[in-house]
Order: C-alpha cells, then structure tokens, then sequence
C-alpha cells in the first residue's frame, strides 16, 4: 500500500462523501470527518448509517474519527483542532445541492461560506493539500467543448453552479492551498448496485415517471401507454456518472502530489443520449408514449394531465435536459490513464430504477413526526387512510373483498374495522373489540405504528422483527401489507394535514 | 463502530436467465471449505430475499462450520435485473390463486446461481430451501449429482407438489414449525412418510410459517444436520 495518509473529510454522509470515506478506509488511510448531528442521530450515529451499505469490518470502520459540527459555523474546540492538525490532506466535499436560493441563503452559505471558513481554519493548522470537489457545470450555459482549465465561462444557469464557481475561485486564489480542484458530471448511483442516498437532479426524472407509470391501466394490448412529450430531438448527451466511479477518480488524484493546481473533468468518454436514456425507462416500465417532439423553441400547448405532474416535478432541470457541453478530460486521462471506464448505458440506468423502486425513492426515509400527546391513530385510521387508499393502487384490485381489524395499543391506540369492496375502502370505523367475523387483523403499537407512516420502518421490517402480529389469513394480510406500504410511499401521512399529501392525480 | 464480524461477506454478480441476479457469498478467510451451501429464499410477495431473517441468519451463522453460502435475490427482487415481481398486478394474482405466473421459472435462477458458484468452487454440497423456496431448491437438487443432501424450512406441501421427494436418496432435513398455516403437519408426515431415506423431520413451536426469534434454534439444527453430513 501506498504511505498511510490521515485526511480530513467532510460532507461524508453525501452521497459521494460517503463512497470516499468508503474508498479511503479500505485503502488504508486514517480519515477525520465533519458531520452535524440530526434531531434523532448524532453524528457518529449518522456517520455508521451512511457508511452502512458498504459493509465494511470493524478493523476498517475503526479507522474514523467523527466530529460534530456544520459549515459554515463551525466552531472547532481544543480537541477538534489538534485532531485536524493530525490531517496531511482535505478532502472538501460537503456541498448544498440546493438549485434556487432559500430564505437561507442556501446554497451560497454552505458552498461559499463554509468553503472560506474550512479555508481558513485549515490554513492555521497549517495543512496545505486541499481537494475541492466541485461540479462540471460551473462552465455555466454553453453547449461548446469546456477545457479543464477553462478560462472564460457563460452565465451559471442557477444558484447552485453560481456558488460552486464562487468557491472554486476562493480556493485557487489561496497562495498556502496546494489545491486540486475535481469536477464530477451529473452524479448517479453506483454502477454496479445501482445505489444511492439521494434523489435529487436526475432522479427528479427517473423518480416522475415511477411515480407516473403507477397510475397506469394497461390497454387491450397488455401495455401501457405514457403521454409524455419532450421538447427535444432526442440525441442530446447528458453527462452522467456513477458514484463509485467518481469517487474512484477522486481518491486517487488526492494522493496523487502532481495533481496540485490541476482542474480534473469527471465526466462520462460517451455521455448518453437522452434517447437511449428513456429507451431504457421505457424498457424497465415496459411502457410506451414517451416522444421526442424536436427541440424548436415553441411552447408545447395543451400539456396532458402526466406532463403538467412531470413538469411541475422537474421545473429546476429544464437547462439540464438541453444539450450538455463536451468536457474534455485531458488531465484526467494523463494522471489516471488506467482509470476504469464507467459510461452510463442502458444496463445501468435500469439498474438505478431497480434500485429507486426498490427502495421507495427514498420516499420511506422520512423524519419522525413527533406529536405531543402520542400518536393520532383515530386521525390515520379515520381520515387519513380511506383518503388515500382510494387514490392508490387498491383500487386495482378488483378481487379484493376483505373485512380487516387493526389493533393498536398505547396511548391514543384502539379498534378499527375496515371493508373493502373490490379495492375500494368503503368504511374505516372505531369499534370496541375485533370480531371473529373479519378476515385477518393486524395486532400493533402506536409506536410502531407511527414508524411505520412516518416511512422510518416498512410493515414487512416491523412484520419480521414481532412488532405486528396478524391473526387470520396471514398470506392475505402480508400481500395487502405491500401494498399498504406503497399507499404510505405514495401519499405520505403528515399529521395535522387534512388533505392527502399527493401528486396531481393524473388519471381519471 | 460497526458489527464485529470474522466473516467475509462479499456482494456478487451473477449471470441469470433474465439478467444479473445480485447475490451475497459469506465464508470465513482463515478455515478451511468444507462444505458450499446455496440457500433459496421464500416467495418474493411473502418476505423473499436474501435478508430474510431465515436466509440471512443461516448464512450467517454456517460460517462456524467452514462453510460457504451463497445467497441471491430472484429476479426482479432488490438489484437483481428483471420485471419486478412485486407489483400491484402480481399481488392481485397472488390474492386470487396463491401463486403468480411462470413462477415455476425461477427455478432457473436457482439453477444459474448453482452453475456460478460451481465456477466459482467447483461443486454444491448442500441446498437449503425455505417455504416456496423449498419447492425450487428440492426440485432442482433432486438430479444434481454433486449435492449431497437438502434442508427443507416449512416447504409448501400444500401448494406444490414434492413427489420428487419419493425417488431421490439424498439426506434430507426437513423442519417446520407445528402451527405453519401453509404446512398442514398431518398432511406433511403424511408426505414425508412416503419420501425417501434418509431423511429426518424436525417439527417443533417456531413462530408459525416464519421462524421469528428462533433463527439461533434453527441454524444450529442445521449446523448439527451438516457435522454428521460432513
């Protein structure tokens, strides 16, 4: 192994963050890291779960120090700075991937900001070697070949490209920085899993059409039709990349010295046409409909139902599905020559649906939602869930005839009755007892019960850990539980809200 | 920080029918093989993938015995490439019949999984199957020259048909709890009297159809069944 390197990392709960302290750990090196602790989690705590999916051994794990704090306020004690000072190299990757600026001053605060206080902070420990994980995109709006070491740029096309460049040329100017500044393409899960922590940017896309292609009928053919229209011809390129692979490319030029005052493009060799992107939608679907009406800058009138949800849904990407730039990457493939190709293709994008899918979108990964006197069972139950079950995927069950009972104990628990008659709920109602009359009952707690709506366990998870019995038919009540569980994904329950929190509905 | 583990657990790929299949191979670096295991998960609508608790804890524990286990995911299940199977329309035919269609068909996954871990070690000495898992994994080892034997968790003897069981002269561990709704124990000592020997049924309390809190109990069972085999 190369010399054992100590680095200072932050932003290492991020999606690349966390596949660099992955790759740093497993590489051997020591790595500090600056995390803020959540409401629920501390920051060790957030750390082990974002660090969860590579399954790496303790011998490894051991190999992180976590610090508590956020950019740009923190304020590092005594301790926090020796354990710094120990760093020989930083790695910068924190980042708010907010588009538009917030009453916040987001993303500028955290990008710009915590940039130039990390900047200083490390400068006074007296660490030189700095790696700024920017973006590609801070060429800004041109559709020319963009050289790493661009010296003019076109006008960023949003807040967040704004203050990635603002931050870019904060490090540069720093005369003690031994800066190498990294700038990945449009960033996606992992090429090989198809994983990922995050939904934003392209998965806004990917996670519409999901959502959308749900609330489909298959024709009399068996398949089913999609009206969405695109203004584009179809052969724009866009620059995805897998994490693994960008993190690959980072943890590598870090340690290499040579790197110093280099710009490195992290993007794809063939960036995929937009085409081929929703062939390989269309193909996971097994759907059709989605056309390419040519890129005239006419307005499309008359927008269905699914492209007014679409739109609404991605209205900050619209740069984005333009044209991308060329990036050229003479620097990386000079210092990485061997560095593995990674091309986003068909194969993979159906992998990162599968994934998406499987994992709700993210949707499931919800925050507690805290009510002061326990639990409102009465208000799920009786309000909430008639509502949006007749909005979700239980309607199309055309066989589904059942009386089911749900028993929750604890403060604010009780007994409901539910029937269903062909997929639609015609009554929720309190009773007293669960008659030997229904088809199954769930047995609960309000506890689990609120983990459950607040998408932090699914039914199947609190199912197999005894946290819900089913008396009854067990088979029937574990299969009405997945799709339970896709109502909750769907439409998630915020108590206090009366309306159903949903998208437009977009199919009558 | 995390788990401490002396095990090696390492995420594969594996060529499918219908794509790659994403499967976890554990085995421990510092013993010697002695036996390879491919475990077969339940039916994907009912709780099937390589983190049921049944899967994973066998997996889990068989690297006590030298061992290396090979679990997957079916086809369109978490990573594994595929139409995903759990879907609004599968759940409908499920409710209606038990069963969805084709599902026969994922026997060959479980035959694509025994070709990689073959390439991979040269051989399958065991199968272990679990409920509608069961049904697939005794199907398949049923001509496999190199198993050696097949452990059974609550197979679906009222919905599939085991008659293959009659013929084939593998050791055979079977175990159910006595309370399975889908593995009526009168029906299933009737059927086990007619498999063939060797075989041995272990019936016992063990949380109905899905062995909750009784991983530990059952993976030594296991574990006792392979020693003798071994």
């Amino acid at each position: 192994m190369e010399t054992r390197r100590h680095i200072f990392l932050t932003g290492s709960t991020g999606l690349i963050g966390r596949y660099l302290l992955r790759d740093f750990l497993i590489q051997g090196h020591r790595v500090t890291t600056l995390v803020r602790p959540h409401e629920q989690e501390s920051s060790r705590e957030r750390v082990e779960k974002a660090l969860s999916f590579a399954r790496l051994p303790r011998e490894i794990t051991e190999n992180v120090r976590v610090l508590q704090g956020q950019l740009p306020d923190f304020q590092p004690d005594a301790i926090d700075r020796r354990l710094i000072k120990e760093c020989d190299l930083v790695v910068h990757s924190a980042a708010s991937l907010r588009f538009d600026k917030d009453s916040n001053g987001e993303p500028f605060r955290t990008n710009v900001e915590g940039t130039r206080n990390l900047v200083e902070l490390v400068q006074r420990l007296g660490i030189r070697r700095w790696i700024q994980v920017s973006t590609a995109y801070v060429c800004g709006d041109t559709q020319k070949t963009v050289s790493e070491d661009h010296a003019s740029l076109s006008n960023p096309r949003n807040s967040y490209e704004k203050s990635k460049r603002i931050a870019e040329e904060l490090v540069r100017k720093q005369p003690r920085l031994d800066w190498t500044i990294v700038r990945p393409g449009i960033v996606v899960g992992d090429s090989r899993t198809g994983y990922t922590s995050t939904y934003q940017g392209m998965y806004r896309c990917l996670k519409s059409v999901a959502l959308l292609v749900k609330r489909l009928k298959k024709n009399l053919a068996g398949t089913r039709q999609l009206p969405l229209r695109f203004h584009l011809s179809g052969n724009e390129l866009t620059n995805l990349v897998p994490v693994d692979w960008v993190a690959e490319a980072i943890s590598r030029i870090a340690l290499l010295a040579s790197s110093q005052g280099k710009h490195f493009h992290l993007t794809p060799r063939n960036p995929i046409s937009a085409k081929a992107l929703v062939a390989a939608v269309q193909e996971f679907f097994a759907i059709s409909g989605i056309e390419f009406v040519g890129s005239e800058k006419t307005e499309l009138e008359n927008r269905n139902a699914f492209e007014r949800i679409f739109d609404r849904e991605t209205s900050l990407l619209g740069p984005y599905f333009n044209d991308d730039p060329q990036f050229d990457r003479i620097h990386l493939d000079e210092f990485l020559p061997k560095l593995r190709e990674a091309d986003v293709n068909s194969a993979l994008i159906q992998r990162l649906m599968k994934f998406g899918e499987s994992d709700g979108w993210g949707i499931r990964r919800g925050h507690r939602h805290i009510q002061p006197n326990g639990f409102d069972c009465a208000g799920f139950f009786e309000s909430y869930f008639p509502e949006a079950a007749r909005r979700s995927e239980l309607v199309r069950m055309r066989d589904l005839n059942a009386r089911i009972g749900f028993e929750v104990r604890g403060q604010r628990g009780g007994f409901w009755l539910c029937q269903l008659v062909a997929g639609d709920v015609v009554s929720v109602e309190p009773t007293s007892c669960i008659p030997n009359s229904v088809d199954f009952h769930y047995r609960t707690n309000c506890a689990t019960l609120e983990e459950i709506t607040s998408g932090r366990m699914t039914t199947r998870e609190a199912f197999f850990e005894k946290r819900i019995e089913i008396v009854g038919n067990i088979e029937r009540a574990l299969l009405l539980a997945l799709l339970f569980e896709d109502l909750l994904r769907e439409y998630p329950y915020r108590p206090g809200v009366k309306k159903v929190a949903s998208t437009e509905k977009a199919c009558a | 920080m995390l788990e401490t583990v002396s095990k090696t657990q390492e995420n594969v790929n594996i060529p499918g029918p219908k794509g790659t299949l994403e499967g976890i191979l554990t085995y421990s670096e510092n013993s010697t093989l002695k036996q390879t295991i491919l475990i077969v998960g339940p039916h994907p609508l009912l709780g099937g993938d390589f983190n049921n608790n049944v899967v994973r804890e066998l997996s889990q524990q068989l690297v006590r015995s030298d061992t290396l286990t090979l679990r997957f995911n079916f086809r369109g299940v978490g990573c594994s490439e595929g139409t995903p199977i759990v879907s609004t329309d599968n759940i409908a035919k499920f409710w209606a019949r038990s069963e969805i269609d084709d599902e026969a068909a994922l026997q060959d996954d479980v035959e694509a999984c025994a070709r990689w871990l073959r390439s991979l070690v040269g051989k399958v000495d065991v199968v272990i199957g679990y409920s509608f898992g069961a049904w697939l994994a005794s199907r398949w080892a049923a001509d496999q020259k190199d198993v050696n034997a097949m452990i059974l968790f609550a197979p679906t003897i009222a919905q599939h048909d085991y008659s293959h069981l009659k013929r084939v002269t593998k050791r055979k561990l079977i175990l159910a709890s006595h309370d399975d709704f889908a593995v009526p124990l009168s029906q299933l000592k009737q059927q086990f009297s007619q498999w063939a020997e060797p075989k041995e049924l272990h019936v016992e309390e063990m949380d109905n159809h899905f062995f909750r809190g009784c991983e530990r109990q059952i993976s030594n069972c296991v574990r006792t069944f392979l020693g003798d085999a071994a």
